[in-house]
């Protein structure tokens, strides 16, 4: 069997398998954990883990990535099931927005990355500011009532504290256990990864049919310099690559033409939001929700970014 | 709330009722379903046994394609990594690099393997934990207009229904003495949408993965390549990733185990020159070699020879400056970037084509370019090459 030759149309594929291929294995492995969490977890069982009081809670969701590190594509799955386990919605989005940056693997994998670039200083904004963004975002979302941002399907799944109590009666052998997590599992993979796939197909698109091209390159380029666009720009790339937050500092790291508070925007949206999120999203939260979710998201990490630039060290030219 | 739905789509009765039940226990939803719509006796008529069966036959018939569809998934990335396609067809430009190859492998096989148990396991009936919050309730909705009105919000709240087990026609003929507490995979937790919703799904899905798979070329057309080039050209620096370490873990060990610092002699003993006496260096070798202080120390004037892209130098334009380059992946080929060192003649420049594979024999030195010291290739000769089968083997 021949190749196809190469072909502009061909870019699109070869970029879309390939990101298809790097991101199934952790959406499997979100469905899984969702899979047991639903199995074995009883209902409410959150409720007694977190702190009682709505502050604390959501502060500890935001930390919640430590004990269970994801990227953003596994993390979905399993907030949707964990909302439906009664997860506070505030808790839920806080550790929906921070798990894919406050955990150990992307703070390892970023101070190595930066390594001889000021590491520690870029690491730690890096965690400070999705943490605090994220926690930001849970007290707003936990203001709004479930009905209001959740999808009514997922809605519909949440359990009652009456069917908790239903479901601690009625005992399941391990077996069962297992069969039933597989289940969930299986229909939570199916779901994401349709949107997952559609998400994957239009960054693709947009990476290999636009976002190289000559002429918007010399503008990026001519941006770089701009004391006040550089960010949003880069945030723009992290929107439009779609890339993993366990690998995207290999990618911007190495970059020379862009200042550090602008790759600091650019690690901190991109797990948070982007092109492959706002399918992944859309299983969870209402499409109107995703909308102020990504204009918040936007303004809250540049504005951040702006206001901690003097402390990174190499700092954009002022204007 | 919604209009009522055409009789095909009544074999989903069974789910469409029990989860009534609790939507109703639970929401507000209540007042729009309980009397919004009085049902036809055409649908009425058609809420037969025969539909139910229909409904079960279309849950265990989504399973085995959901089954066939996960198998396809991990064929196509079993295929892919077996053949080495995943390796890709140009240098340096694998679709996964490292141990995202080895993640795929394993997703892939707990895929397939999870739709095959699944498939098996689709009449066992397990404890169902959650949302069986009507066991106290009232089941005895005798009359068919419930199941009319069921269909109505099929597709908007009726994703979560447990239904009955294999009393679905009962929906309307009002025997609820179904038990609440398990399910069935053909019955149950498949409450995504309508069965034909499902299958559409995935058949894109499907379709879509399927004509990745035999339309991908396995590289990047030499336009994009050249665009992406471009763009990035000249915008890398910092330290080097483990799969480039300028010099060989085991020379550093050995300086560090002697104390004797780093030596041209250690060096040759890891990186061996080839017969005209040159080391044979990446691309992406020489680049980072400046990154390391001691190495660069050694490698200096040392002759080299290194095979890449070439184009002219507009990161730092002259007259006798060329910049060869390779695209290097980290994770996957969507990330590739270009790795690129100045290419220096001591006359004019000899003809070349831009974009075009050559082997640059000369001498390395080292400068600094944008406040990082880089390596500079002080070139003797420039020979059109053969694209490298496999760059990767060399770092």
């Amino acid at each position: 069997m021949s190749l196809p030759p190469p072909s502009q149309h061909g870019d699109i594929w070869v970029a879309f398998l390939s990101i298809l291929l790097e991101g199934i294995p952790f959406i499997l492995i979100g469905s899984l954990v969702s899979g047991l969490i639903d199995a074995f977890l009883p209902a409410r069982v959150m409720d007694r883990l977190l702190p009682k009081r709505g502050l604390p809670a959501i502060l500890a969701s935001g930390l919640l990535g430590i004990i269970f590190p994801v990227c953003e594509c596994a993390i979905v799955p399993v907030i949707r099931r964990l909302v439906q386990k009664g997860l506070p919605l505030g808790c839920a989005m806080t550790y929906m927005l921070a798990a894919p940056i406050v955990n150990p693997i992307v703070a390892l994998s970023t101070y190595s990355a930066f390594q001889g670039r000021d590491a520690g200083m870029m690491t730690s904004a890096r965690v400070l500011l999705g943490y605090s963004i994220a926690v930001l975002a849970g007290i707003v979302l936990s203001k709004f009532g479930a009905a209001r941002l959740l999808q009514p399907r997922v809605l519909a799944g949440i359990a009652s504290p009456e069917s908790s109590a239903a479901a601690a009666d009625s005992p399941q052998s391990p077996g069962d256990g297992i069969v039933r997590a597989l289940r969930t599992a299986q229909q939570d993979f199916m779901d994401t990864v349709l949107y997952f796939v559609i998400g994957v197909g239009i960054a693709s698109v947009a990476q290999t049919q636009l976002f190289y091209r000559e002429g918007l390159q010399a503008s990026i380029q001519n941006i770089a310099a701009n004391h006040w666009l550089a960010a949003p720009v880069l945030m723009l790339a992290a929107f439009i690559l779609s890339l993993c937050s366990t690998t995207d500092a290999f990618i911007i790291a190495a970059d020379s033409l862009f200042a550090a508070s602008a790759k600091l925007a650019f690690l901190v949206f991109g797990p948070m939001f982007d092109m492959k999120l706002i399918f992944l999203y859309s299983t969870v939260l209402k499409p109107k929700v995703i909308f102020w979710l990504a204009l918040g998201l936007f303004l809250a990490v540049y504005l951040a970014t702006m206001a901690i630039e003097p402390a990174l060290s190499s700092p954009m030219p002022r204007p | 709330m919604k209009t009522p739905q055409p009789p095909h789509s009544h074999a989903s009765c069974s789910h469409g009722c029990s989860h009534d039940h609790k939507h109703d226990h639970k929401h507000d939803h209540h007042d729009h379903h309980d009397h919004a719509h009085t049902p036809t006796p055409a649908t009425a008529a058609t809420d037969s046994p025969e539909s139910s069966d229909d409904s079960a036959w279309n849950q265990q018939f989504l399973l085995f394609l959901e089954m066939l569809v996960l198998i396809m998934i991990a064929a196509v990335i079993a295929y892919f990594i077996a053949s080495g396609r995943i390796d890709g067809a140009a240098p340096n430009m694998p679709y996964l690099q490292g141990y995202f190859k080895i993640l795929a492998l394993i997703g892939g096989l707990a895929l397939a393997v999870m739709g095959i148990f699944n498939f098996l396991m689709r009449r066992r009936a397990v404890g169902c934990s959650h949302d069986h919050d009507h066991h106290d309730h009232d089941h005895s909705h005798s009359h068919s207009a419930d199941c009319s009105h069921s269909h109505d919000h099929d597709h908007s709240s009726c994703t979560h229904d447990h239904s009955h087990q294999k009393d679905a026609a009962t929906c309307c003929s009002h025997d609820h003495s179904h038990d609440h507490s398990t399910e069935t995979a053909a019955h149950a937790h498949h409450h995504h949408g309508s069965p034909m919703g499902r299958a559409a799904a995935l058949l894109f899905l499907s379709g879509s993965i399927t004509a990745a798979a035999v339309l991908t070329p396995d590289e990047f057309s030499p336009r994009y390549m050249e665009q992406k080039a471009r763009a990035l050209m000249g915008r890398s620096n910092g330290a080097a990733p483990e799969s480039a370490a300028p010099v060989p873990a085991k020379a550093l060990a050995d300086a560090t185990a002697t104390g004797s610092g780093l030596t041209l002699a250690l060096v040759e003993k890891y990186q061996p020159r080839n017969k005209d006496g040159n080391f044979e260096l990446g691309v992406m070798q020489l680049y980072y070699s400046g990154s390391d202080e001691e190495y660069a120390r050694v490698m200096k004037d040392q002759p080299v020879e290194t095979i890449g892209q070439v184009v002219k130098d507009e990161v730092v334009p002259g007259a006798n400056r060329l910049r060869v380059f390779v695209l290097q992946v980290t994770c996957c080929a969507a990330d590739a970037r270009p790795y690129s060192i100045p290419v220096v003649f001591d006359g004019p420049l000899p003809e070349y084509q831009e974009m075009g594979w050559y082997k640059i024999t000369g001498t390395v030195n080292y400068a600094d370019e944008r406040g990082v010291r880089t390596a500079v290739l002080k070139a003797s000769s420039i020979t059109p090459s053969l694209r490298p089968k496999d760059q990767r083997a060399t770092f």
